[in-house]
């Protein structure tokens, strides 16, 4: 069996003394949309900042195709192939959207099918090729999320990561932008999306993981989740339970997990 | 008003200079965050190889370009030897270093060079050229004019290149440029290079108005950071106009109040702005060249 694209074992993160990762095993398979789903402060954050590179672990290890990459930095980890857009977008504001669409390829900046992949971002996000010459930080929240995914696609990565993709956008914007995830996953990328937005995230995840206070409470393929009574009372507002978390849910469901149905 | 013409006709081309000086704080601060109080070190550096190099026979043209070279490998020396291998530590930190090597450079050029100020006559010989009543030195027409190229150059490179676009992403959000594999030690060690030149450039021009000595370092790198803080120490055209319009104070100061004027017209000008006014007169231009 093949090793899974991106592994991560007993993930430890912490920011000065404060741990915000304890112990996280995940993994990503090729070709996978997969979700990590968890409230504000859970350490999704923090997770894709480690592996992408941008955070040291402080133990664990991080393995993509089985080989190690634990504490490489993040301009090493674009040209392994794993790009990050993250939260709160963070497009370069004062430049125009075809800079930051090439500065997305800066590694690659002397291959020749450059041309050729911005007319491939601009074939998935139309609006941008419209708005190419305008400044980033004039483009609406959604065109804006729009521009960082298409930059970090210039790197041409296998695993794409995106860090709350749905913050501060309206509902039909957040459809169409988890929309377009899986058109990339129909061009062969890899994505692992992490969303405070549980519903969002779910429609479009092969599978996800539920994290809470550093740790995975729980994980599982889409279906399974989605009828989870845990994650629709904590994440999926089913009751009023909203913002309890898996466990605090897990005892309020008088049926214990593993007796379901 | 024929007199403070004459003023501002003898204070442009020092302010021209203190201008350059001052861009290069300004694109050392955005790309990594520190003011580097070396900068004019590599001016008096680049001055004082080229005053030698032309006394040792070379042309004027290689002499000054060596000289040029010479400031933009202290720059490189600076970052690599000193500010890398530093980089963890926290940006004050950092700029005391930068301290360090101005005095490790202004004692080497004691060593070299001893204390006796030298120079060399300016490009084009002749008399002064009289523009609306004001006499202007034909050296300071080649300050003006070598500042210009200068600011096209780097208009140039911030505006056309990639390399310029990526510093001024690094310069905008580290972390985000980071993803993008944009190195910011790499985009440091650009920046302190372009600084260093652009300062060596500065000196070589400015050695037939000034002479080159081994302290011009200290007084010529305040004024360049004064210029740089009217501009609000993000924008390099901020930098050349406050630059200028320091120059313009100092010369109007001196000739109307007295010769002793000229430092004190800088450090005033300097504890008001940081008091007053940090964000700079031209606040809000971020490290935009457009």
């Amino acid at each position: 069996m093949t090793a899974p694209l991106l592994a991560t074992r007993g993930l430890h993160a912490a920011y000065g003394r404060i741990l915000a990762l304890r112990g996280v095993d995940l993994e990503v398979y090729q070709g996978e949309v997969v979700a990590v789903i968890g409230a504000n402060g859970a350490g999704k954050t923090t997770l894709l900042r480690t592996v992408a590179g941008l955070m040291a672990p402080s133990s664990g290890r991080i393995l993509l195709e089985g080989r190690e990459v634990s504490g490489y930095p993040a301009e090493e980890m674009v040209r392994l192939g794993v790009a990050l857009v993250p939260e709160g977008r963070q497009v370069f504001y004062g430049l125009s959207v075809w800079d930051n669409l090439m500065l997305g390829a800066y590694h690659r900046r002397r291959q020749a099918s450059l041309r050729r992949d911005v007319e491939e971002v601009f074939a998935l996000f139309p609006v941008l090729a419209e708005r190419r010459h305008q400044a980033a930080g004039n483009l609406s929240g959604g065109e804006q999320q729009m521009l960082a995914i298409g930059r970090a696609l210039m790197a041409r990565p296998r695993l794409l990561m995106l860090d709350e993709p749905s913050l501060g956008l309206a509902p039909k914007v957040v459809r169409d932008v988890m929309g377009r995830l899986l058109e990339l996953r129909a061009r062969g990328v890899t994505v692992l999306v992490a969303e405070q937005h549980a519903r969002a995230a779910l429609a479009i995840a092969d599978r996800a993981y539920v994290l809470e206070r550093g740790c995975i409470a729980l994980s599982g393929n889409r279906e399974m989740l989605l009828e989870e009574p845990a994650v629709r009372t904590a994440y999926l507002g089913g009751q009023v339970q909203k913002g309890k978390t898996i466990s605090e849910a897990q005892m309020d469901a008088s049926t214990p997990l593993t007796n379901e149905g | 008003m024929s007199e403070f013409l004459q003023f501002v006709a003898s204070g442009i081309g020092q302010g021209a200079i203190y201008g350059l000086v001052g861009v290069g704080f300004v694109i050392i601060y955005n790309v990594t965050g520190i003011i580097n109080f070396a900068q004019g070190h590599y001016l008096m550096l680049s001055a004082l190889t080229a005053v030698s190099l032309r006394e040792a026979g070379l042309p004027a043209v290689p002499a000054l370009l060596v000289a040029i070279v010479a400031g933009a490998l202290a720059g490189v020396v600076t970052d690599r030897l000193v500010i890398n291998p530093a980089r963890r530590h926290s940006p004050l930190m950092l700029i005391i270093l930068t301290v360090g090597v101005a005095i490790a450079l202004e004692g080497l050029a004691l060593l070299i060079w001893g204390v006796n100020p030298r120079r060399y006559g300016p490009f084009t010989a002749g008399p002064p050229l009289e523009v609306a009543g004001a006499a202007i030195s034909r050296q300071t027409l080649w300050v003006l004019g070598v500042t210009l190229a200068m600011a096209l150059a780097l208009w140039w490179f911030f505006q056309r290149t990639l390399v310029g676009k990526a510093m001024q992403a690094c310069a905008m959000n580290r972390d985000a440029a980071r993803l993008q594999a944009i190195n910011p030690a790499q985009m440091s060690l650009y920046a302190f290079t372009m600084a260093a030149a652009v300062a060596g450039v500065a000196g070589v021009v400015l050695v037939p108005i000034t002479s080159a000595y081994y302290d011009m370092g200290v007084p010529f790198g305040l004024k360049g950071f004064t210029a740089a803080v009217i501009g609000g120490l993000v924008s390099p055209f901020g930098a050349l106009a406050g630059g200028l319009s320091l120059g313009v104070a100092e010369a109007v100061g001196v000739g109307y109040v007295s010769s002793a004027m000229a430092e004190g017209v800088a450090f005033t000008v300097l504890a008001l702005m940081l008091v007053l006014r940090p964000e700079g007169l031209l606040a809000r231009v971020r490290m935009r060249w457009a």
